[in-house]
């Protein structure tokens, strides 16, 4: 049996009387790509937001490589390599390209080497720039590199955040519904691309996706979530026949 | 920064240095003029410190003129009681208003929007309300007699040192955690910024700086009174840091030497009409008002700012 990279215990996140997620517990292999899917408001992204930071659970347990992350705060969970992107996109808009990316990946320098012109300034900002820039180079975002972010069109700006997540070298790769307003095309390409970064970096993901093609061609098990409970997990025909899941997306058979 | 901002910072010093004996010279430069030069060296100093925290990390402070009495208190009472150099008194102050920074930042950056705006604005009314009560700093009489020890030299070469620090570390990975901060708080938790200490971060250098003009200004003026630092102060700075154009560094201190220079503009203005020149404070406020109405909307982004 191979070591869980995270692994998700029981758990539970309430709004007031909402509840987002029941009790859900599931593990995640090193190198796995695990789909989620779900109707609208079925605590997909609070999965994603319990499981970065964002939201603390009442109730459940988060392991990241064996140790328990539940109460770490986001930004060290973020540290410890776990990287996302964002539904609606949450890119720092009046940063250009290039800082978009180099921001995730810390300081490598004390706060006053920059006004000293220490030599560990210098450096550590050659180091940054041809870390960001061999980034944008694999997502085809070199072009764009001094524009703000928010000049760049959609596609290129979901590219973006992709690019920024993997600036944190993330072991874990949460994407929230990449291929979303995306046409078509687009949308394969984009997965053909992930499916080469996943190679190259050594990546496991979790992806959310409601175009179900894309998610059965790319995911190598799925699970289905429907009122903050996992109704079905399985490999993508055993998710895509199960009753529950026909159920949850288009109604009861009469 | 480049190798050409660090030369043109370092030459800066002797034609500062040099420039200083013309501006001081009173058969050159009248004392009036000298006083407006130097005030607007002190309003930069200011407005940049205010825009590191509200320009540049997107956190709505207004209680700068709180720090700023702090240091201008505390440098003064050392300078009066113990007759030490400036530069100690600036270095005192400077350490205080950055204490100061932390303690109020640590409780205060947990809030947002409003609430930072309202418990900032809470602090500079307290620091003022606490000096007016205490013997030792004049109370209510203010404290006189302050050695004359700020000149055009020492304003303009703190300015100076704090444009350079503030803009190579804007240019820095600090400086794109701060903007990252400004931008979207939640993505930047999640790119691994620490929020909370980088805030706190900011607002302590903020009130620092804020501290150091405290200081120089009670130096220049000689006579401080918990009324040069009210809450109007503040808005004051807040405007000098739009004019300029927020989250730019330099542009806010051009601000500040502009917000500085006009009203004397309009005293020229109205001391041709008697009528007006009564109510001149009146006048003032509802310049200022008007100015920073005629901004908001019509440039938000200030004369120096990247239009939106």
């Amino acid at each position: 049996m191979r070591e869980e990279l995270l692994k998700v215990e029981n758990l539970t996140v309430r709004f007031g009387g909402l509840i987002a997620l029941k009790g859900v517990s599931f593990s995640v292999f090193p190198g796995e790509v695990l789909g989620i899917i779900g109707p609208n408001g079925a605590g997909k992204t609070t999965l994603f937001n319990a499981i970065t930071g964002a939201v603390i659970p009442q109730e459940g347990r988060i392991i990241f490589e064996g140790k328990d992350i539940t109460s770490l705060p986001p930004h060290k969970r973020a540290r410890l390599g776990i990287g996302r992107t964002f539904q609606n996109l949450r890119l720092f808009s009046r940063l250009t390209v290039l800082d978009n990316v180099k921001l995730p990946a810390g300081s490598p320098y004390p706060a006053f080497a920059p006004p000293l012109l220490l030599p560990s300034f210098r450096k550590g900002e050659e180091k940054l720039n041809e870390m960001a820039l061999e980034l944008l180079e694999k997502l085809e975002l070199k072009q764009y590199k001094d524009r703000p972010a928010k000049a760049l069109p959609y596609g290129e700006r979901k590219k973006l955040e992709i690019a920024r997540a993997l600036a944190l070298k993330p072991k874990l790769l949460l994407l929230d519904e990449p291929a979303a307003g995306l046409s078509h095309q687009e949308a394969v390409s984009l997965m053909e691309e992930l499916q080469r970064l996943r190679e190259e970096f050594n990546l496991t993901i979790i992806l959310i996706e409601h175009n179900m093609r894309m998610i059965m061609g790319y995911c190598e098990r799925i699970i289905a979530l429907n009122y903050g409970e996992i109704i079905a997990e399985g490999t993508p025909e055993e998710v895509a026949n199960n009753p529950a899941v026909i159920e949850a997306y288009l109604g009861e058979q009469e | 920064m480049s190798k050409r901002a660090l030369i043109i910072f370092l030459l800066s010093i002797p034609f500062l240095f040099i420039l200083n004996h013309f501006i001081s010279n009173p058969s050159l430069f009248s004392p009036y003029a000298l006083q407006i030069i130097v005030l607007m060296g002190i309003n930069a100093i200011l407005a940049i410190s205010w825009d590191l925290i509200a320009g540049v990390t997107g956190q709505f402070s207004i209680g700068q003129a709180g720090f700023m009495a702090i240091g201008a208190y505390s440098s003064a009472f050392l300078t009066l009681n113990y007759h030490i150099p400036l530069i100690f008194a600036i270095l005192f102050s400077a350490f205080l208003s950055l204490l100061a920074g932390f303690l109020v930042g640590i409780p205060t950056l947990r809030l947002r929007g409003d609430y930072l705006a309202i418990a900032t604005l809470g602090f500079g009314e307290i620091v003022r309300v606490a000096i007016l009560n205490m013997n030792c700093l004049g109370g209510a009489r203010g404290m006189k007699g302050i050695p004359i020890l700020s000149s055009f030299f020492s304003v303009y070469l703190v300015l100076a040192i704090s444009l350079w620090f503030c803009l190579s570390l804007l240019r820095s990975q600090y400086g794109r955690m701060l903007f990252s901060i400004r931008e979207d708080e939640v993505a930047s938790q999640m790119m691994g910024v620490d929020i909370v200490k980088y805030k706190v971060f900011a607002f302590a250098l903020s009130a620092c700086l804020a501290g150091i003009g405290g200081a120089l200004y009670a130096h220049w003026t000689s006579f401080i009174h918990p009324d040069s630092f009210t809450f109007m102060k503040s808005i004051e700075i807040i405007l000098m840091g739009v004019i300029g154009g927020m989250g730019t560094i330099y542009g806010a201190a051009i601000g500040g030497a502009i917000v500085t220079l006009l009203p004397e503009g309009l005293r020229l203005l109205l001391e041709q009409n008697p009528l007006l020149y009564q109510n001149k404070e009146f006048i003032r406020m509802l310049f200022f008002a008007s100015l920073l109405m005629i901004f908001i909307i019509l440039r938000p982004q200030g004369i120096f700012g990247k239009k939106e």
